[in-house]
């Protein structure tokens, strides 16, 4: 599929081992943004009169809207989580996990912001940030993903 | 696929609710309508007090990832002719704007009530455009009152 969609973006949850991972859907997400970026470096040298730059440290977060739903189990545990500061396993794709050329990232991440608006006639949502935590023994920082013969294929960032 | 339109779904919803606290009784209603009015005609000879719950407009739109929005705009009348003669007496004037707040307002403040076909109906706004309709005051007798109801449904995409 060439053409990706907002509403068909995904935010799972890993409810299984990290080797063997189940994929919830956190379906009540709603806006998300994934921002990656690395850090730039400075390199200029004699070698070039056009400043040249290196990229050196990644930054990389995903913010949204959760809409607050108490009887929904992927909102309880992200609220768990946040309230906890426990690490969550997250796969954050462009698509389906099983589709083709979904991209994203997957690692374990902490829930960093959960504010709400309690504006009159809100529907009330959280903003959520979550950024990379350390990882939990065992297992590998942050990784970049794509989706291949319906499995995602991982890879390290930089590598 | 259900059987019924989602707006006309909420208008039954909005009707049993209304019943659930007021339960009409000998030629007294509260029904779903196709309503474009209530001609003079009409009320002339218009018996009892009637309750008109009528579809206005709908739309949906995704609210997150895995659920739909819908806006149902609902009309509600309240309709009753005085069938004493001459003019009504502010009493009965003052009875008939109190069933509109205690009774008809007050029983579709949905918060989350499960509609019939699955949904989460919450109430949105329900102003009363019309506390009582002059024309229908001064030409008929009569006690017209106006509910433009506006519900939100979060439905399952």
């Amino acid at each position: 599929m060439s053409k990706r969609l907002g509403i068909k973006c995904k935010l799972y949850l890993n409810v299984n081992t990290y080797e063997s991972p189940t994929w919830n859907n956190v379906d009540r997400v709603s806006d998300a943004t994934l921002n990656i970026q690395w850090e730039e470096g400075d390199a200029k040298s004699r070698e070039s009169i056009i400043s040249t730059f290196e990229p050196t440290m990644g930054t990389l977060d995903c913010s949204g809207k959760i809409r607050v739903d108490g009887d929904d189990g992927n909102y309880v545990a992200i609220r768990n989580a946040f309230a906890g500061k426990v690490a969550l396993d997250l796969l954050i794709l462009d698509g389906e996990h099983d589709e083709d050329d979904s991209e994203g990232v997957r690692g374990d991440f902490k829930v960093f912001n959960f504010s709400r608006d309690e504006s009159m006639g809100n529907v009330i949502f959280r903003d959520f940030t979550l950024k990379p935590c350390i990882p939990t023994a065992g297992r590998v920082a942050v990784r970049h993903v794509v989706v291949a013969g319906g499995i995602p294929v991982y890879s390290d960032f930089g590598g | 696929m259900p059987d019924l339109a989602r707006v006309l779904a909420a208008c039954d919803d909005v009707v049993t609710a209304i019943r659930e606290t007021w339960e009409p009784s000998g030629v007294d209603s509260v029904e779903r309508a196709y309503f474009s009015g209530v001609t003079e005609k009409d009320l002339a000879s218009l018996t009892g007090r009637k309750v008109y719950v009528f579809p206005a407009s709908y739309d949906d739109s995704p609210i997150d990832r895995g659920n739909d929005e819908w806006i149902h705009e609902i009309g509600i009348v309240v309709v009753e002719r005085y069938a004493d003669g001459g003019k009504p007496s502010v009493a009965w004037m003052d009875e008939r704007v109190l069933f509109v707040e205690q009774t008809v307002r007050t029983s579709i403040d949905f918060d989350g009530r499960e509609g019939s076909l699955g949904g989460r109906l919450t109430t949105q706004t329900a102003p009363v455009t019309d506390v009582f309709e002059v024309a229908a005051f001064h030409e008929t007798r009569a006690f017209w009152s106006e509910i433009q109801l506006e519900l939100r449904e979060i439905v399952e995409a």
